[in-house]
């Protein structure tokens, strides 16, 4: 293991790459009011080289990256760039010194054209005009150093996740940039699409772009990156060379402990024989197109599937948010269709829906009165009187049956880390005590520790007999599950035991086209 | 497995962001005790009087009231322009049942309160079911009442022959104190309790907070919604008819200034004691600083003109105190 934290300043400019810029944050230290953020952490990235920041969430790894964007000023120490001191105090500044960042909430216009969007920020305009030939030109050359084609001209709500990104990096590109931070980019990418994503990365770094890897997606970090930093409670554990390290080491150096393994955390009782959840051709089009699937008492159900296979969607139709157009649903041998999530909830089933931020939480709302949400939704009448001193009672002990680590119930809920916040969403659902608990995407952005614990609450849920649906794109997380169903084009294709749902197995079934598989 | 991270290590606040906390929670409220404190000492015998403090608190009860209703609508994140033609419309109905029909003076209540309902059902409607932006919906409902109120009394104020009893309500009183004092602070609590303290308060405040995280917490914020407007209503009816009372007749547009009075006190209230919400307290808070002031004006003889400064400028230093100071305290 190598350490590049204590080498001394200006040793980079000794590397072998000639040209391309290093870049060098040291000694800082940052305080939120009375939290410590970061203290005395140092890293640097060598020209035309990826270094990967790996921390829990929590461990400071934004609270850098907003430093280093101007958005937030370190309390201490100094940025270097090519072992020049420089000053960032705005996100103007940054910029203007060639920094970019692409973050995991793209700042895109939705109804703006991809060429739109380059042009805003972007100098080739004349007298507040924009030059589109202009803008367009210096695309191609941007879309040349990516190694990937950029899709101008549709609106860019219209586009995939994966184009969105491509162009919102392509945006930070368009003046010419030394560094480049990409805050978790394939978070909603398909497998394909991160392969494409490494291939632009190779492209970058090979034009001396230096580039900060921001994941929780620990192999991903491994494969991209040349060194790693690894960041826990605001202080930097090491730098790595990430030949060096494999995922356990890694693992072990972000969590400050041995993690168990996803597989040791699978469930440890078997499903009930009762048929929970009966549904059969539920079809909204296009996009889901007669599922068939049957989901037992206590049991832990994978729903594998791509972006777009109508996963979300089909967990949309169960809870009633949106409408089927066909099909029948039968919950403990009685016909259930809900018009509404409200409906749904009081018959015993909720979503923990994919975007918690947007979908889950009230943000400027406290921990407490977050919780207490679904109970509220699933009250008959609204002139139903409303106890806060038991409310609060059953919010603090189920803050602390999950492990939300907050100072007090009534702290706002965007002071947690994506993991507490996650289990806060999950807490509010689990607190209706629902028959049946769909979880989209539960683990995105949530550090390797939280996501432990979220493991154990599923597993506990289900042993109690509360039967789960587990929708994930993060194949290694539905070992957790009994069973795993494969879905594509909005239909089921497969429905594989848990010994059998190996990684390859399950992207293979997501891929291949239906009349070339089994279908079970 | 609560070792996962280890807390952050707590350490004092710098004392700064402290402060502008302080500030952002209480400024407002220091501003109306300053307000107090000046008067007390240059008017000692007509401001720091039991009467002139009854005076006060009778002037701001109907805008109390009408603002207290617009706090539901901003709670759930809708907002209605159409409470002060309401409250127009309310006059002159509840007046036009006396006059017209002969009918009692609560049936007149009711009718006014009625009409407010029958308004804040329209504009849920037209702002959860057609979708249509809460500006451009209660602008045109509000618009439709005009239509409704010159319709009914041809543009001319509706006057009562035999006002006695009418006028009792604006000008009686218990122990001293005038009805409709008693109103206000009847209103305000119940107010508090039904956003504080039952499932529809809470989820209105949750549907404000978070739409779509409401909706699929399993709270019916359409729903929700049409209820704020139709309290928003029924309180800026309640208003008209309370204006009625004090002259014992109706113009046609009495009650449209109440309209930028309500979301100056409940803007106001947003930043007195949290962070930029809206709550009962503060919009009451907010209507009393302007009575307050309006008082002051009053007593130091100036002209009536510095009433609209003095609104004005409330309503900018009070929230831009708060939000300054919020976004210092941040820091």
């Amino acid at each position: 293991m190598h350490d590049l934290a204590v080498r001394e300043p200006g040793h980079a400019s000794d590397a072998p790459v000639t040209h391309g810029v290093s870049l060098a944050m040291e000694g800082i230290s940052k305080r939120f009011g009375g939290a410590v953020a970061l203290e005395d952490a140092s890293v640097r990235l060598r020209p035309g080289t990826v270094l990967g920041l790996c921390g829990a969430n929590g461990a400071g790894k934004s609270t850098l990256v907003r430093i280093l964007a101007g958005v937030e000023q370190a309390d201490s120490g100094r940025i270097l760039l090519d072992g020049r001191e420089v000053r960032i105090d705005s996100p103007r500044a940054a910029t203007a010194l060639g920094l970019s960042f692409v973050h995991q909430e793209l700042n895109l216009v939705p109804k703006f054209t991809g060429v739109q969007n380059l042009a805003l920020g972007h100098s080739a305009s004349r007298l507040g005009l924009v030059d589109e030939r202009r803008v367009r030109a210096r695309a191609a050359e941007v879309a040349d150093m990516l190694g990937h084609p950029l899709v101008l001209d549709v609106p860019v709500d219209r586009l995939p996740v994966a184009e969105r990104w491509m162009l919102s990096l392509a945006r930070g590109l368009m003046r010419p940039a030394k560094v480049v931070a990409l805050d978790e980019p394939t978070a909603s990418f398909t497998e394909e699409e991160a392969e494409r994503l490494y291939a632009v990365i190779e492209q970058l770094t090979g034009n001396g772009v230096g580039l900060l890897y921001i994941s929780h997606r620990l192999e991903e970090v491994l494969r991209v990156t040349d060194d790693i930093c690894v960041l826990r409670n605001g202080r930097l554990v090491g730098t790595f060379e990430s030949d060096t390290l494999d995922v356990h080491t890694l693992t072990r150096h972000i969590a400050g402990r041995e993690v168990e393994s996803i597989e040791s955390q699978g469930p440890t009782h078997p499903p009930g024989e009762r048929v929970r959840l009966a549904v059969r051709g539920l079809s909204r089009a296009p996009l889901v197109n007669g599922i068939d699937l049957d989901l037992h008492e206590g049991e832990v159900l994978g729903i594998a599937g791509l972006v777009g296979s109508g996963r979300t969607e089909l967990a949309r139709l169960l809870i009633g948010a949106d409408a089927a157009t066909s099909g029948t649903v039968v919950l403990d041998g009685e016909p259930y269709a809900v018009r509404s999530p409200h409906e749904a909830i009081r018959r015993g089933i909720c979503l923990v829906p994919e975007e918690r931020r947007s979908q889950g939480l009230v943000l400027s709302d406290s921990i407490e009165d977050n919780l207490q949400m679904a109970e509220l939704g699933a009250a008959r009448r609204g002139a139903a009187l409303f106890r806060p001193r038991s409310a609060r009672r059953v919010s603090r002990s189920l803050i602390k049956r999950f492990g939300v680590k907050a100072r007090s119930s009534r702290d706002p809920v965007h002071s947690l880390s994506g993991g507490n916040q996650q289990k806060v969403v999950l807490g509010k659902y689990v607190r209706t005590e629902p028959r049946v608990l769909i979880l989209d995407e539960p683990t995105v952005g949530v550090d390797v520790g939280a996501r432990a614990d979220i493991y154990r609450i599923i597993g506990d849920l289900a042993a109690s007999g509360c039967s789960v649906l587990v929708i994930s794109s993060d194949f290694d997380e539905l070992a957790i599950c009994h069973r795993v169903v494969v879905v594509r084009a909005g239909t089921v294709v497969a429905s594989v035991e848990r010994t059998a749902a190996t990684k390859n197995r399950l992207t293979e079934l997501c891929f291949t086209p239906i009349d070339e598989q089994e279908t079970s | 497995m609560t070792a996962t991270t280890i807390q952050p290590a707590l350490v004092q606040q710098p004392r700064s962001a402290q402060l502008w906390l302080l500030l952002g929670r209480y400024g407002a409220l220091m501003m109306l005790a300053a307000l107090v404190l000046v008067m007390s000492a240059l008017k000692p015998d007509t401001f720091a009087t039991g009467n002139n403090v009854v005076n006060i608190l009778n002037q701001s009860a109907l805008s109390a009231v009408i603002a207290m209703g617009l706090t539901f609508t901003l709670v759930t994140g809708e907002f209605d322009l159409s409470i002060g033609n309401t409250a127009s419309l309310a006059g002159v109905v509840a007046c036009t049942v006396i006059v017209r029909h002969d009918l009692s003076i609560p049936v007149a209540i009711l009718s006014g309160i009625l009409v407010g309902i029958l308004i804040g059902l329209l504009n849920g409607f037209v702002v959860t079911v057609l979708g249509v932006n809460a500006l451009v919906a209660t602008l045109g409902v509000g618009t439709l009442a005009v239509g409704v109120n010159y319709a009914i009394a041809g543009g001319t104020p509706v006057s009562l022959s035999d006002p006695d009893g009418f006028l009792e309500i604006s000008l009686g009183r218990f122990l001293g104190i005038p009805y409709p004092v008693y109103i206000m602070a009847g209103l305000a609590l119940l107010a508090w309790v039904v956003l504080n303290r039952t499932v529809l308060g809470r989820s209105m405040q949750a549907a404000g907070g978070n739409a779509t995280a409401a909706e699929l917490s399993g709270i019916r914020v359409d729903r929700v919604r049409v209820v704020g407007f139709v309290i928003c209503g029924a309180l800026a009816g309640l208003t008209g008819v309370l204006l009625a009372t004090r002259t014992g007749s109706a113009a046609v547009s009495a009650g449209d200034t109440y309209l930028l009075a309500a979301f100056a006190a409940a803007f106001f209230g947003s930043a007195v004691l949290r962070d930029g919400q809206f709550h009962i307290i503060g919009t009451v808070i907010g209507v009393i600083t302007v009575a307050v002031g309006f008082n002051a004006i009053a007593l130091l003889g100036m002209e009536t003109y510095w009433q609209y400064f003095f609104q004005g400028l409330v309503l900018i230093i009070g929230v831009g105190v708060g939000t300054v100071a919020r976004r210092r305290a941040a820091k």
